[in-house]
């Protein structure tokens, strides 16, 4: 049997939500690059941001109310052998 | 378009003139943004039908902290996806001025090409409205057949190809008599 906290989920998590800012960060690197002087590149990057922060508030607010110090346990399959 | 931004992006001679700026059809990105629309609405179908048929996984004190995670990192990906595609869209642009054709094209994330094209090496020219959703809007594609390195430019999904094909003859024409007068 394996025991292990449930914020071990946390881990891949936090690496996945990693690469997408930086994706984010990118895309923006983009917009401001070649849109320097656009009012829908503004508009777009606001909305862009906006919606990234409702995923960002949502998400905090779904994933906030676990125990994440809750111990979880995995019972592994008995491998019997025979001699 | 900025038109500062812009003549400083295509490096603007002295004596030319930008004549047109040519984006994809806007109804492009609207089918586009309604493919994403599907894509924001699959988690929500997939509640109700685990709500409904698999309710233990909702309750469970493994699974549903691992669907809320995933769920959170699904909607971030979909929309940052959804913001690139758009940008995609906004930094593909063909730029017609009285001597050039420059195509603009944001190849994903990590990649943008520029091209360019003298209106003097514009050999023919070629529109094509195919498909239903393009005859019923009127956007298409203009295949551009030149004597330079690139063979053909492509300009893709614009809005009234068959009028923006004339215009780039026209303006190649133009461009001839100028260079032949030199």
């Amino acid at each position: 049997m394996i025991s292990f906290p449930l914020s071990v989920l946390l881990i891949p998590y936090a690496g996945i939500i990693a690469i997408i800012l930086f994706f984010v960060f990118i895309n923006i690197k983009n917009l401001a690059r070649y849109r320097a002087e656009d009012v829908i590149s503004f508009i777009a990057l606001l909305i862009f941001l906006i919606g990234l922060f409702v995923v960002g508030y949502f998400s905090y607010q779904y994933l906030s109310p676990i125990n994440w110090t809750e111990s979880i346990s995995i019972t592994l399959p008995s491998i019997k052998v025979g001699i | 378009m900025g038109i500062t931004h812009l003549k400083q992006l295509i490096s603007q001679k002295g004596y030319e003139k930008i004549k047109h700026v040519v984006r994809r059809d806007k109804l492009v990105l609207i089918f586009q943004l309604f493919y994403f629309l599907l894509l924001f609405l699959i988690p929500v179908v997939l509640y109700f039908l685990f709500k409904n048929y698999l309710p233990a996984i909702l309750a469970h004190n493994i699974w549903h902290p691992a669907v809320l995670l995933g769920i959170s990192v699904y909607y971030s990906a979909v929309w940052v996806f959804l913001f690139a595609a758009f940008l995609d869209y906004y930094l593909d642009t063909w730029i017609i001025t009285n001597d050039r054709l420059l195509n603009i094209e944001q190849e994903g994330v990590f990649a943008r090409t520029i091209s360019e094209l003298d209106l003097y090496r514009i050999q023919d020219a070629t529109s094509e409205i195919k498909g239903i959703f393009p005859s019923l809007f009127g956007y298409g594609s203009v295949y551009i057949q030149t004597a330079g390195e690139k063979a053909r430019f492509v300009l893709e999904q614009v809005p009234n190809p068959h009028e923006l094909r004339k215009k780039i003859m026209d303006l190649a024409e133009e461009d001839r008599k100028f260079h032949n007068k030199k």
